[in-house]
């Protein structure tokens, strides 16, 4: 008797706890559903913005992919909605159940359409890093040039480098590319002095006639650059050796879950069931537990009457509720569960 | 008092001892029994609200990363 009372007395302190996690629940269901509008404005927004423009294909994809944030993004909106109205302490009716099904296999359909259309322009850049010469329509000439890093001056196109010593026929201009650079301290045009350059600190740390030129300078800068850009990228290559191997795993994964996408597109919602076995298995499991649930509370309401009755327990309406445990368990429900609930009422 | 009417009196007394006993194991049968429904009905009441809560979290969970996938 005390027994039976102090498990009461815990399945009241449970319920207590069960109303936290409920509150809790609540709460993130509120910031989920903002976090769902804006995703919803978003997806509308951007929907608007592709419709404006002019048609081509490159906008057609991004329509597509604009409406499909749209679905998916009113999806999430119904799916929380429902969540909302759904009375945590009844068991949910399967019409309900079967109401959540439904838009949770439209929920799965539009990830697989939505990622089939975002992985095809990752795929073309994994194969254009991988090999260049596959991937259609881009010759070496199309290939944008990378930046220098860290350069800023524009760059010039080089000439030939003088030869040492050469004098050009038509004297330049000082100061001009091309011609020696004016020293400090020194007039343009004016004769170097006899004895050397001087003191000063070019003097001491003299220049080669080429470094002495903008032009000089200029292509001196840019061959640094270009070698450290080189060693660079060499110490990137050697320190991701497995990069190669990983774009090609990447690329491989990707197909494979392009293929097996690929028949969704286009057909109707209710096939989605048939083709994502993992997706649907897991909502199809969770469907039964509480559906099994829904049974044993029909059957155990016969089982209470009797018991309000102060007969004792009736072994038809026993066996008709473990039978109704029995049937659930055959449709799929976990097992363990059920050997629980019947040990309740083995007792 | 004849000794067979004292017998039949004792037999009588022992009887109604044994129905008030009975009684009382029956009320506290009957006690049982409802202790043990109301029971039955909280626990169920709990699973039912612990798989709902669990279903719950588990949408929650999937509109959260579907919302990360529609997200640019």
């Amino acid at each position: 008797m005390s027994d039976i009372r102090e498990q009461i007395k815990k399945a009241e302190s449970e319920r207590d706890r069960l109303a936290h996690m409920r509150q809790d629940m609540m709460r993130r269901l509120v910031s989920t559903s903002k976090q769902a509008e804006a995703t919803l404005r978003y997806a509308e927004k951007e929907l608007r913005r592709v419709e404006s423009l002019p048609a081509s294909p490159a906008t057609e994809r991004e329509t597509l992919m604009a409406l499909l944030r749209c679905e998916g993004a009113r999806n999430n909106l119904m799916l929380l909605e429902k969540l909302k109205t759904m009375e945590i302490d009844q068991a949910l009716t399967p019409s309900a159940f079967q109401h959540f099904d439904e838009i949770l296999a439209r929920t799965q359909f539009i990830a697989a359409e939505f990622n089939v259309v975002r992985y095809e322009p990752i795929l073309r850049a994994i194969d254009a890093v991988l090999d260049p010469q596959k991937e259609e329509g881009v010759s070496p000439e199309k290939v944008e040039e990378v930046p220098l890093k860290g350069g800023t001056a524009p760059v010039r196109p080089i000439p030939p480098p003088r030869k040492l010593g050469a004098t050009s026929a038509f004297p330049s201009p000082p100061n001009k590319v091309g011609s020696p650079r004016a020293l400090p301290g020194t007039r343009p045009g004016t004769p170097p002095r006899p004895g050397g350059l001087g003191t000063g600190p070019l003097a001491r740390n003299p220049v080669s006639p080429m470094q002495r030129t903008r032009v000089g300078t200029e292509r001196l800068s840019m061959e640094s650059q270009l070698q450290g850009r080189l060693e660079g990228v060499l110490k990137e290559a050697i320190a991701d050796a497995e990069v190669v191997d990983k774009l090609k795993t990447l690329r491989d994964r990707v197909r494979d879950v392009q293929a097996s996408l690929a028949p969704l597109r286009g057909d109707a919602p209710g096939v989605v069931s048939e083709l994502l076995p993992d997706a649907t298995a897991a909502i199809r499991q969770l469907s039964g537990k509480v559906y099994m649930v829904n049974r044993a509370i029909a059957v155990l309401g016969d089982l209470g009457q009797e018991l309000a009755f102060e007969s004792p327990v009736a072994d038809e309406s026993l066996t008709r509720f473990l039978q109704a445990l029995e049937e659930g368990d055959s449709a799929g429900n976990s097992s363990d569960r059920m050997e629980r609930i019947k040990g309740l009422f083995r007792r | 008092m004849s000794v067979y009417a004292a017998a039949a009196d004792g037999a009588q007394t022992v009887r109604r001892y044994q129905q008030l006993r009975l009684n009382e194991v029956l009320e506290n049968a009957q006690g049982n029994i409802a202790d043990a429904g109301e029971l039955q009905k909280r626990q169920l009441d709990l699973l039912i609200a612990n798989q709902n809560l669990q279903f719950a979290n588990d949408i929650m969970t999937l509109v959260l990363r579907n919302i990360s996938q529609l997200q640019p």
